[in-house]
């Protein structure tokens, strides 16, 4: 999947579906609408001359693949709002109450989507609990409506393709528009500095913009390309673009141990690592540890032992321990103690830690 | 089987240890942009100019805000209760200490932010700075308390008169430096607005509901219309207790420019902008009869506060009540400096007290030549001579003669630098612990699902403490069922009123009122008839607890002995801890597993205290020069040796409706004196200055 | 963190040529540039990564032991031949930062560590000679644990941090190097410059210049050889007075020594004096302790960091003690 960095207006986000904030009651009345709409939506809020008066023809494509998909449209404006149904088939206009402008600050509290003077549209990908599973508000080339008629077309060849697969049909229709979405308003919303192609010759090569240029990481056996700028950490890669956030910031400085990961199978620090050097390379982070509903050894071990408190040095403390596992250099107590010392717990964990890692070298578990 | 008192496994370890425990700044929140705060170089004076020609051309830059251009943050400066902080949110050119925030920088990603926060160009206009507490120890002046509750000052009998008849005095001065909390956790919040009179934060906090009044103050808003969540905390100790400017200016941010806002302190930063342990300057004077019984203790307290806002390092408040003695005079005075204002950290007061008491009273142990437990049992305080209140319940002898035996301390030798192993010296010292046992009022809810299963709410924190467990437990006592089938719900202000995670508390204040919650939702239970009670309907019960009312009639303390082995290279100076001993008698247990992990990192904080942390203000600029943790020393893996930890369960009917007293910070409170004690005895150099770093051994 | 372009460099001379401008910065393990680049203090237009054009190789030949600049830290100091040969490189490495730099960082970056010097650290801190010739030095009359005593100048007292630097120097290593004009071989002790009026230079290497390989030759002293470093924490903290030390003995006689000190030096430092007054003398207490009363001649002190002068003479009398054990 890609997942282009945000940007103002930022270009495309996975939104896991836990975001609800709002509380009062127009925001839990616009859920309870959007629920009832539906699944899936697709919620447009945009600047009214964003929506404007669509091409008739593109309206009508845009119609018939919402049909093909068993999918909602919502566009709220300032000026005009309505909802289109597969089938009611016809276009709705939007309860009262909730288009009115108390009613987008409402919805922007709900789903944190704004139209304002820099983002002429929000685009929101909802499921049938209301929760948000993509949202974009890249521009988009050739127009909002064009590039909405792509995505749903793309979308429904994308169904198409996936009937196979064993999940129910709205995951489906859900996970081919978020593709969709993600292909058309990401990827085109702005060319790629192309990286520089190995091989060339040195006078060739140029140096990849101050800006994002594509970088490849390959983390927990999935291979995601992103756009980064240069200076942007392998840490801050993985947690604010990658949503990977078991990856903790406790220093940015190589000094606490919390952003351990293996690179290349060795214990490194996340922080201090340019993201574009890192490509490639096999990453594995806390999530990508154990698989399932398995634990690790190691982190069995640190609940057996309580070899944590507060928790926050813990996905290091564990990525630490799995790279001294692997390098088979501390047989003791004070060997493990020594060789831990990259982590800094300020809880004072440490003798738990310890006891954790040296059950599982005992155990003699394979990890 | 009850649960509480087991040693179940932490609630919370499996989402940690896999990742997927959500901190503030982890929260997945769509639209999200970044802020960054930037701070004054200068350390007291004026933002003259900022000039954000450049800031504003860096690409994704959404707004720079300065006190030109800031909204007003009406309460910014309003304080309703002692740990409510004096905020500096962009609204004045004024810099009261280096490292204030003077403005705020949003742009959509954080590399963008954090560089066009680097690219502001400011001015300043400096004014005279003063920063050295002993070189202003003369212009202290009596602060309004000592702690939120206490007196500055207190005087029991006639301690001049004493002291000039009394056979032996020690009279000292100790001096403690600057700790910073630096909790792992990196203080972060995110702000989302929902239109102008609706706040979401969620926020790194010890204090959920604190937080939201400070915050709604601030914004001059009703209570109800924020809210605050924070369902893990990486670390708190005090720092995370109060909300601090940052939190504001995410605010803030987030409302120029209507989206969600993410603002994460950076290590440096949280070195001057969420508080610290101020330095000390203890004067300790002890006077006893030949047969050691304590005549006279006066016990004077320096301490650092900023010129804008007071707070006090109650160091004091340990020496009016841990011994016997008729007379007892101590003060507490805050020394006003142009520095941010500290805070509480981990046992604030009796970490830095009980160093100079339990170094004092080392030091009376060898001018009388009795053996420092000796001294200690012989000056017991059979009831609280500062309250004249009765103990609820107090085990001290015991943990003395428990930690001594597990320790091995008979066979001491007790003549300095007379242990040796091979080329190193050896040492053995030993200090008092003791914390307060607070309550503070607290409300919960307790509901059985449809399921059949039961949720604890409470808007409480888990900052690593155990909250999540040790509440599960109480309410599957309570309620009589398997604590599988209790599941917890906290660190959400739309849950009920709980108070801060601080003073050790939330156990017995939260804790009593699980308890009585649960038992109310069994009694409902138990009066429906057996086709009622399997129904499929879903029953709540939920109260206030406060302190139970013959609590006031006792003085409520844990009490604790600490026994330290170190062993010093006698050439180099090098001190290592290499043993510890400490015995706890805190009231009942609620999970033996969870409450040795406590006890054992207040442990790790005294070795930290002792040797090791040392915050240090370059005097000319007021900057922090330590403000990284390669430079700030908080001990790593290698520096902590095996620890035991023997836990009494004593029985207290009257502390709370649980029997369980704090344990959060006691287990700091005896360390640092122990292990100076044991330098000592090493040694035979006293070192009346902490850290312990090895120069003052060489 | 300024905004900068990536250059992947794929010819050692295209690294050469774009590392030459002063806005360049070289990478390789990173683990110092990206550090004092978040810290601003680092502001480099372009930087160019060696990955693609260095060796990582290890190799022991006649010649001695030829490092090649990426060698990873971890690499040098658990190898075989390093562990048996030069026992003190090993031990230096291993005393210096955590296993997960130690990962990341490499032999040519660790010789070119920058200051540990709060003042120089702290961008905001306007009086740096180093970050801003002629600006000043905060840390003179500042806060001066860290800072070093020997060497240092009245513009700049800031102490070298490398730990594996002291030792290759008590090995006689030297530098290769690779330069527009060609290649050239640095000794190790005339890499790193006096601050005197100029602490912004903290080399001999021109710009554009690239360590290519350190050369480690074969010596007599070499498996005598030890490190013992002091420092705050029992582990993972900077040196407060650090010794590498190599002897040749025979038959209870030094016949040649050699004996650096870091955490107390402007630059990985040379004990001149204390290896002269051990060589020829018996190999007892009594010679490495006179001997090591010398180390430290020459510093100069201030009240933060005076106890480096004892400290330090301790520290080479016990390594000296260390070495002269070994079988």
């Amino acid at each position: 999947m890609d997942l282009p960095h945000q940007r103002a207006g930022y270009a495309f986000c996975l939104a896991p579906a836990m975001f609800h904030v709002q509380t009062d009651a127009l925001a839990a009345a616009w859920r309870a609408w959007l629920c009832g709409v539906g699944a899936p939506a697709v919620l447009i809020v945009a600047a009214d001359g964003e929506w404007g008066t669509p091409d008739r023809r593109l309206l009508d494509g845009i119609r018939g693949e919402l049909r093909a998909l068993g999918a909602a449209l919502v566009v709220v404006t300032e000026g005009r709002s309505f909802c289109f149904r597969p089938d009611v088939d016809r276009d709705e206009p939007v309860p009262e109450r909730l288009a009115t402008g108390a009613g987008m600050r409402a919805l922007h509290g709900l789903y944190g989507v704004e139209a304002a003077a820099q983002v002429p549209f929000t685009l929101t990908l909802l499921d049938e609990h209301g929760a948000v599973r993509a949202q974009t508000s890249a521009r988009a080339e050739g127009g909002l409506h064009a590039t909405l008629l792509a995505t749903l077309r793309s979308a429904v060849e994308n169904t198409r393709a996936d009937e196979r697969v064993l999940f129910s049909r709205r995951e489906v229709v859900l996970s081919s528009l978020t593709a969709a979405l993600a292909l058309s308003f990401a990827a085109s919303c702005r060319p790629h500095a192309k990286p520089p192609s190995p091989g060339a010759p040195p006078a060739a090569s140029t140096p990849s913009t101050a800006r994002e240029i594509l970088v490849t990481l390959v983390v927990n056996g999935e291979t995601h390309q992103l756009e980064l700028e240069p200076r942007v950490s392998l840490l801050d890669a993985l947690r604010e673009r990658l949503a990977l956030t078991g990856t903790k910031k406790g220093c940015d400085h190589g000094q606490c141990g919390a952003c351990t990961v293996l690179l290349d199978a060795r214990r490194v620090n996340a922080c201090l690592i340019l993201a574009v050097m890192a490509q490639n390379k096999p990453i594995t982070t806390i999530e990508g540890l154990s698989h399932g509903e398995n634990l690790h050894p190691l982190q069995a071990a640190f609940v057996k032992e309580d070899a944590l408190q507060c928790g926050y040095c813990t996905p290091g403390q564990i990525m630490s321990a799995a790279g001294l596992l692997r390098e088979k250099r501390a047989h003791t107590d004070d060997e493990v103690r020594e060789l831990m010392s990259g982590n800094i717990c300020r809880c004072g964990a440490y003798v738990n830690i310890v006891r954790a890692i040296r059950s599982v070298q005992e155990s003699g578990v394979p990890t | 089987m009850t649960s509480v008192g087991q040693g179940i496994d932490r609630a919370d370890a499996r989402a940690k240890v896999r990742g997927e425990a959500q901190y503030a700044a982890d929260t997945p929140v769509a639209g999200l942009v970044h802020a960054f705060v930037v701070t004054s170089a200068l350390g007291h004076g004026r933002v003259t100019a900022i000039d954000a020609s450049a800031a504003r051309t860096v690409p994704g830059v959404l707004a720079v805000i300065t006190p030109d251009n800031a909204p007003r943050v009406p309460g910014a400066t309003k304080k309703k209760v002692s740990f409510d902080r004096i905020l500096q949110v962009v609204q004045d050119a004024d810099v009261r200490y280096a490292d204030q925030p003077i403005a705020v920088v949003v742009a959509d990603t954080p590399e963008r932010a954090r560089a066009a926060g680097e690219a502001l160009v400011v001015s300043y206009a400096p004014s005279p700075i003063a920063v050295s507490l002993a070189q202003n120890e003369a212009a202290g002046r009596k602060p309004a308390k000592a702690g939120p509750r206490a007196e500055p000052d207190s005087s029991r009998g006639d301690f001049a008169g004493a002291l000039a008849s009394a056979a032996v005095k020690v009279e000292q001065t100790y001096t403690t430096s600057i700790q910073h909390h630096h909790p792992m956790e990196l203080h972060g919040t995110i702000a989302v607005w929902q239109g102008n009179d609706a706040l979401t934060l969620y926020d790194a906090t010890q204090g959920v509901f604190p937080c939201r009044e400070r915050l709604a103050g601030a914004f001059d808003l009703p209570p109800e219309k924020v809210r605050v969540i924070s369902h893990y905390v990486g670390g708190g100790f005090g720092c995370k207790g109060s909300a601090w400017s940052h939190v504001a200016l995410a605010a803030l941010a987030a409302r120029v420019v209507k989206r969600p806002v993410k603002l994460v302190l950076t290590r440096q930063q949280v070195c001057s902008l969420v508080g610290y342990r101020p330095r000390t300057i203890q004067h300790v004077t002890l006077a006893a009869a030949k047969d050691g019984q304590l005549r006279a203790m006066r016990h004077d307290v320096i301490s650092e506060t900023s010129r804008f806002d007071e707070f006090v390092e109650p160091s004091g408040l340990v020496t009016r009540m841990l011994y016997a003695c008729p007379n007892v005079t101590t003060t507490h005075r805050v020394v006003e400096l142009d520095v941010p204002t500290p805070t509480f950290t981990r046992a604030p007061g009796e970490a830095t007290g009980n160093f100079a008491l339990e170094v004092a009273l080392d030091e009376l142990a060898y001018e009388l030549g009795v053996d420092p437990v000796e001294l200690r049992l012989k000056n017991y305080a059979e009831h609280d001579e500062d309250e004249n209140k009765p103990w609820s319940s107090k085990s001290l002898r015991e943990c003395y003669r428990r930690a001594a035996e597990q320790f091995g301390w008979r066979h001491r030798r007790p003549l300095p630098g007379s242990q040796r192993e091979q080329h190193l010296l050896v040492g053995w010292g030993m200090a008092t612990a003791s914390y307060p046992a607070r309550q503070s009022a607290a409300s919960a809810r307790v509901k059985r699902d449809r399921d059949g299963n039961f949720v604890v709410q409470a808007g409480t924190q888990d900052i690593g403490t155990g909250t999540y467990t040790i509440l599960a437990q109480i309410a599957a006592d309570a309620l009589g069922v398997a604590v599988e089938r209790v599941r917890v719900e906290i660190g959400d202000t739309a849950l009920p009123e709980t108070p801060v995670s601080g003073g050790s508390q939330t156990a017995s204040s939260t804790g009593s009122a699980v308890k009585r919650a649960a038992e109310a939702l069994k009694q409902k239970l138990d009066a429906l008839s057996a086709s009622d009670r399997s129904a499929d309907t879903e029953l709540v019960a939920e109260l206030k607890t406060e302190e139970k009312p013959d609590r006031k009639r006792f003085s409520t303390h844990g009490f604790g002995a600490q026994f330290v082995e170190v062993k010093v290279d006698p050439d180099l100076g090098v001190v290592r801890v290499t043993r510890a001993v400490s015995a706890f008698a805190t009231g009942k247990i609620l999970n033996v597993k969870t409450a040795r992990s406590q006890f054992m990192g207040g442990m790790v904080w005294g070795i930290g205290l002792a040797l090791l942390e040392h915050s240090r203000r370059d005097e000319r600029s007021g900057r922090i020069v330590t403000r990284d943790l390669a430079d700030y020393h908080v001990p790593v893996n290698a520096d902590v040796p095996e620890l035991e930890v023997i836990m009494l369960n004593e029985l207290d009917p009257h502390v709370n409706e649980i029997g369980a007293k704090g344990i959060g910070e006691i287990g700091i409170t005896g360390m640092p004196a122990a292990i100076a004690n044991a330098v000592y005895h090493a040694t035979g150099k006293r070192v009346r200055e902490l850290p312990i770093t090895l120069d003052k051994l060489l | 963190m300024k905004s900068f372009d990536y250059l992947p460099a794929q010819k050692l001379e295209e690294a050469v040529a774009r590392g030459e401008p002063r806005t360049s910065r070289f990478i390789a393990g990173g683990t110092l540039l990206v550090d004092l680049m978040r810290l601003d203090v680092e502001r480099p237009d372009l930087v160019v990564d060696l990955n693609g054009v260095l060796s990582s190789d290890i190799a022991w030949n006649e010649a001695g032991l030829t490092l090649g600049a990426l060698a990873r830290n971890t690499d040098v100091a658990y190898d075989d031949t390093v562990r048996r040969e030069f026992p003190v490189l090993s031990e230096a490495i291993l005393a210096g930062a955590s296993p997960q730099i130690r990962n990341l960082a490499t032999t040519g970056g660790n010789l070119l560590q920058r200051t540990r010097c709060a003042y120089f650290r702290d961008a905001a801190v306007p009086a740096c000679n180093k970050r801003k010739p002629g600006s000043g030095c905060a840390a003179l009359e500042g806060y001066t644990r860290m800072h070093a005593i020997l060497g240092v100048s009245e513009r700049c007292i800031a102490a070298h941090p490398s730990d594996m630097a002291v030792a290759l120097l008590a090995l006689d290593a030297a530098v290769h190097t690779r330069r527009a004009t060609g290649e050239r071989q640095i000794p190790l002790g005339d890499l790193h410059t006096l601050p005197g009026t100029t602490p912004e230079l903290e080399t001999v290497l021109e710009p554009g210049e690239v360590i290519t390989r350190v050369v480690v030759p074969r010596s007599p002293r070499g498996r005598r050889s030890t490190y013992l470093k002091v420092r705050d924490r029992a582990s993972f903290a900077f040196a407060l007075s650090s010794a590498a030390v190599a002897l040749e003995l025979e038959q209870g006689t030094i016949r040649s020594a050699r004996v650096a000190l870091g955490g107390v030096g402007v630059k990985p430092w040379r004990a001149a004096a204390t290896e002269a007054a051990l060589v020829g003398r018996p190999a007892t207490s009594e010679t490495y302790r006179a001997a090591a009363k010398l180390a430290t001649s020459g510093a100069k002190t201030t009240p933060d960091n005076a106890f480096k002068v004892p400290l330090t003479e301790r520290v080479v009398a016990r390594a000296l003690e260390r070495a002269g054990a070994l079988a």
